[in-house]
């Protein structure tokens, strides 16, 4: 890594105090992460495990209990436009046109007409959308809408983007295009990039660093380099390296998946009581 | 929907109407019930002729455009009293919690009186007349415009003002651009309630004893005992409620141009 890093984690801790009353649950615990320009960073662990909360945190959308989230070597205050979010489910706004969910961050941000519109149809473009732009979002496909949200934030063209599980909710076969299609998009303009996955292989298909956290309270267990070669397309799958890696991460969630499914049990015994 | 289509619904629909006429003028019209009791709807409909266009020697003869005035400016004047304090004050609290927390409780506990029990009161401050009218219409249509509002500004999708904010709206911005189209369909819902309710606060506030106005010919055709003009004052009055609520909903949807989910 060189020069000081894009984002970092410096010893974050994050406690939630449940609405039903008792002790406050430790979310993340002593966390250090530090993600440098360029990197495209996936982060997987088991459900729980607060990987989005380290999203929500340096987007402005929460706040650590203790520890800095810097961004540049600067505290993060609130949400901004430096930082581009694409959430699981889109969160496209269904009144607007895909071109003018597009331009709705240039507008905010006061970019003239002629420009933000031709940046709009560039962008859609890009996506492969230039036909829908005067459609509504509830006219699209679950993978039409992710792109959509995707061309949302990349018009900004936030230095870092933050992506939390968007391709979770779509058909395996959609999935791999989207994936293949934000690798061509990143391979262009190598902005730094912090994606939250369930999926094991997509995290190793992406990213050029993996990071397994661990059971909640997370901490990161594990980090990876993902040095397959580029640009990268599906025959990486076959990859040994690939599938060396693949297996050890495999391996490791699925241990933390159970540590936490024995935790919840522990948890809530009477629920869970037979 | 294709023209066939429609036609079929619409057919499915008058089915019943259809039957509850027929059966109405079977028994009507061969005597079985006295014509004070139920008239044929033959009688209410030459009665509502003579109420449109006139030719008889009846007071109400010819009379509707008159009454019909009254009640409209009643209702509207009502009406927009209800959601011009409505629609501000449920975007305010629903909008700012802190706000809320001091106001809304009052509101709540307030619309536990039952509209009805304001017309003494209302009569008291306002006397016979336009001002009760207007006044218990304004209140019958807050309630539903105001907890409309403020229901679609407060639960608007969190997911969608996080979007709003990381592409660089200000908190302004994101009141116009997202709070309040999110909003829209709550709001509009809640003016529709509102405008039902002011039909029937406008027929309450009417039967107090003023001269003129659809309701006052209502409560005045049962002291002349005129039972078709009665049955027929209520079948104008629900129709003027089913017009309204499309007029406005077009001018909502094709005017405005606002979506409706």
């Amino acid at each position: 890594m060189s020069g000081a890093a894009k984002v970092s984690f410096r010893n974050i801790t994050k406690e939630f105090v449940p609405q039903s009353g008792g002790p406050a649950m430790k979310a993340i615990d002593g966390l250090t992460l530090d993600i440098a320009e360029k990197d495209f960073v996936c982060l997987i662990g088991p459900s729980g495990c607060g990987k989005s909360t380290l999203l929500n945190m340096i987007a402005g959308f929460e706040q650590a209990t203790s520890g800095d989230v810097l961004l540049d070597g600067v505290g993060i205050t609130g949400p901004g436009a430096d930082r581009g979010v694409v959430f699981q489910e889109g969160a496209l706004f269904p009144w607007l046109s895909v071109l003018d969910n597009v331009c709705y961050g240039p507008r905010r941000l006061g970019v003239p007409r002629d420009r933000y519109l031709a940046d709009g149809h560039a962008i859609l473009d890009e996506v492969g959308l230039s036909a829908f732009a005067k459609h509504l979002p509830a006219e699209l496909s679950g993978g039409m809408r992710q792109r959509v949200a995707i061309a949302r934030a990349l018009i900004n063209r936030p230095p870092v983007l933050l992506m939390d599980e968007p391709f979770g909710a779509l058909d395996p076969q959609t999935r791999v295009l989207m994936q293949e299609m934000l690798l061509n998009i990143w391979e262009h303009d190598n902005r730094t990039v912090l994606f939250i996955t369930h999926d094991v292989e997509e995290a190793l298909f992406l990213g050029t660093r993996v990071v397994v956290m661990s059971s909640r309270p997370g901490r990161v267990l594990e980090d990876v380099r993902a040095d397959l070669p580029r640009p990268r397309d599906y025959s990486v799958l076959g990859h040994p390296d690939f599938v060396r890696i693949k297996g050890e991460l495999f391996a490791l969630v699925r241990e933390q998946t159970i540590a936490a499914a024995a935790d919840a049990a522990g948890r809530t015994p009477s629920s869970r009581a037979s | 929907m294709n023209y066939r289509d429609r036609l079929l619904r619409f057919g499915k629909a008058a089915c019943l109407p259809l039957a509850i006429v027929a059966v109405w003028a079977l028994v009507t019209e061969t005597g079985s019930v006295p014509a004070y009791v139920l008239p044929s709807p033959r009688v209410v409909l030459a009665t509502l002729i003579d109420f449109f266009f006139g030719g008889s020697q009846q007071a109400y003869s010819g009379k509707f455009l008159i009454h019909l005035g009254q009640s409209l400016y009643r209702v509207a004047g009502g009406f927009a009293c209800g959601a011009i304090l409505g629609i501000p004050l449920g975007i305010v609290l629903g909008y700012n919690r802190k706000i809320g927390a001091f106001i809304e409780p009052t509101i709540e506990l307030s619309r536990s009186i039952p509209g009805i029990c304001w017309l003494p009161l209302a009569l008291v401050w306002f006397g016979i007349g336009t001002g009760t009218s207007v006044f218990l219409i304004a209140l019958g249509s807050f309630y539903s415009i105001f907890l409309s509002t403020l229901g679609g500004v407060r639960y608007v999708n969190p997911v969608l003002l996080r979007a709003g904010r990381s592409l660089g709206a200000s908190e302004s911005a994101l009141l116009t651009t997202i709070i309040l189209p999110a909003a829209f369909p709550s709001i509009l819902s809640g003016l529709r309630l509102g405008l039902s309710y002011s039909w029937i606060y406008m027929v309450l506030g009417e039967f107090t004893g003023v001269n003129y106005g659809l309701g006052a010919l209502l409560l005045q055709s049962r002291d002349t005992m005129d039972t078709p003009l009665i049955i027929g004052l209520m079948a104008v009055i629900g129709g003027l409620g089913v017009l309204s609520d499309r007029l406005m909903l077009m001018f909502m949807t094709k005017v405005l141009g606002m979506d409706v989910r």
